[in-house]
């Protein structure tokens, strides 16, 4: 954590001085390697000493009073683009933040080869942004948005950013109207949190979206399905002690284990949202529904909306996200026979479990060419407290979140 | 005295002062002939559809945060500058695009527009030379 404030910490430095100049190096003709770079600095506390509000749920550290401030927004990302000519161009990205493992093959975010035919065509492959709404494939990069962090509520539960595949883009116009359609499949591993070594593996994963862009506007329609291929070694564990129950003891052991499984579920993300971007106002909106094909995991709707408006160099803005059970919280049918048990069978579906809503006031001060300072607080709302979903806890059993919590955030973001 | 008040303020205030216009300019044997004020819109911020030639447009930058780059997005799209760096920074960090090439100066964006047939760039009205030809100007 520290070499990533020093080096944080340098880059903006970097930030202010080379506003001017890109980092490029000619290959003659049209080639080029281009070198760039994002980061953030962040700062974020809250009136919590025993739960942490996360990012997403890949985030190790998350929000409390007592956690290290600097950790949850704190990042910084290298890319190197080689355009070799207009048809042919290569992306190289890593990124360092607070994750589940620091390994080279986690830091690196993107590595694909980009082929344009023509200017309809876009084909991509390697490993590529996970494009399953407005902003999820540029959730690292601070500057490129207004609020400290994409609404949790929304995004919190996707921590899934790049695949190892391909997709293919088709984009044309109808009059002033630019539309692009977009399909995708590959598969990914990312580190399952919490849980050392082990990772989640998905495969297949696919789908797709369509964009359509007038004037100021900007609407989209996207989907995402994967198949998870493994279980949690936790969850597996727990199967077997449940199918160890005598039938006299516990009749449905069979059924109840059965549902604590990962491996061979599908899960399902459907959105839409909606963009105006113009200036001086600018709002954003998007809804979402998530399908788990599984027997602990709560479906969910999640939406968010955000409205800022430009007053010279500072954007405020507000914003309401939302996250809510499309059913009930799952739960064990009938009591176990041994409370450690019991505490064991109904954590996960606490742990999974959800219900909450947030209200933001920020600002966004582009001060300086390349940088842009943020102040946001937020008001998290845990409207059912049988659940941890988004937050961390310190506590055994089953967590529960202070009903209303204060998160007070800043971040320096920069791009180089 | 109203008038020298006036005169004063003009001068000193640093939008006041007599500002050239800002030429969009391309290679003299260019197959880009009558390029809208929206196509170059589209070229300049990643969306090369609305050319109907099939030559992809090589854009020009002039360096970040220059007052002749801030006058021609301002002047173009109506927007700040700061707004057109978070919205590259959107693009190319997520790899959907590379942003127009940056130059240092008008002059090397002369240079280069004079060597490159698919280039376009813009330079203040009065750098203009022969080597170039110029589209339009923006106010």
């Amino acid at each position: 954590m520290k070499t990533l404030t020093a080096l944080l910490a340098a880059c903006g430095l970097l930030a202010t001085t080379t506003g001017q100049a890109e980092w490029n190096i000619d290959l003659g003709n049209q080639s080029r390697l281009r070198i760039s770079g994002f980061g953030t600095l962040g700062l974020a506390t809250s009136d919590q000493a025993h739960h942490a509000l996360t990012r997403d749920i890949a985030d190790q550290e998350g929000i409390s009073s007592s956690s290290l401030p600097l950790s949850t927004d704190s990042r910084l990302g290298m890319q190197i683009d080689a355009v070799i000519n207009p048809q042919w161009s290569a992306t190289v990205q890593a990124v360092l933040k607070d994750r589940p493992a620091q390994t080279i093959e986690e830091s690196l975010q993107w590595a694909f080869i980009s082929y344009r035919p023509n200017a309809n065509w876009q084909l991509r492959a390697g490993r590529v942004g996970l494009d399953m709404g407005l902003v999820s494939d540029q959730r690292n990069i601070g500057y490129s948005y207004l609020w400290v962090r994409p609404p949790i509520e929304f995004y919190g539960r996707l921590p899934l950013f790049h695949f190892n595949g391909g997709d293919v883009t088709y984009s044309f116009d109808i009059d002033d109207i630019s539309l692009s359609i977009k399909a995708f499949a590959g598969e990914a591993s990312p580190f399952y949190p919490s849980t050392p070594n082990y990772k989640i593996q998905i495969a297949p994963l696919w789908g797709g979206n369509v964009n359509l862009r007038w004037q100021d506007w900007h609407a989209q329609l996207s989907y995402v399905g994967t198949q998870l291929q493994s279980n949690h070694p936790g969850l597996q564990e727990l199967q077997s002690n449940i199918q160890q129950l005598p039938d006299f003891l516990y009749p449905d052991a069979a059924s109840l284990s059965s549902r604590y499984t990962l491996r061979g579920s599908q899960n399902h993300f459907l959105s839409a949202g909606l963009a105006y971007e113009g200036d001086p106002w600018r709002a954003q909106f998007e809804f979402g529904r998530l399908f788990h094909g599984n027997g602990f995991i709560a479906d969910v709707y999640t939406a968010y909306a955000t409205v800022g408006y430009r007053l010279g160099s500072v954007t405020p803005f507000i914003g309401y996200s939302t996250l809510w059970p499309a059913n009930g919280r799952p739960e064990v049918p009938s009591p176990l026979p041994f409370p450690d048990l019991q505490a064991a069978a109904e954590r996960p579906f606490a742990e999974s479990y959800s219900n909450q809503e947030t209200i933001s006031l920020g600002g966004r001060w582009d001060f300086y060419n390349n940088l842009a300072l943020k102040l946001q607080y937020d008001l998290v709302h845990v409207r059912n407290s049988d659940g941890i979903g988004l937050w961390r806890t310190d506590q055994d059993g089953v967590p529960q979140p202070k009903e209303f919590s204060n998160i007070f955030s800043a971040t320096l973001d920069f791009v180089f | 005295m109203a008038k020298f008040l006036l005169l004063l303020v003009t001068l000193w205030s640093p939008t006041g002062v007599a500002q050239s216009r800002i030429a969009i300019i391309v290679h003299p044997e260019s197959s880009f002939t009558d390029i809208s004020r929206k196509q170059v819109v589209d070229i300049f911020m990643g969306r090369l559809l609305s050319l109907t030639n099939n030559r992809i447009p090589l854009p020009l930058d002039q360096q970040g945060g220059s007052p002749i780059r801030e006058r021609f997005y301002e002047a173009l799209t109506g927007r700040p500058l700061a707004q057109i760096n978070a919205y590259w920074a959107r693009l190319m960090f997520s790899g959907r695009a590379t942003p127009p090439r940056m130059l240092p100066d008008s002059l090397s964006v002369l240079q280069a527009v004079s060597q490159n047939r698919d280039a376009i760039g813009y330079v203040e009205e009065d750098r203009v030379t022969p080597s170039v030809r110029v589209l339009f100007y923006l106010e």
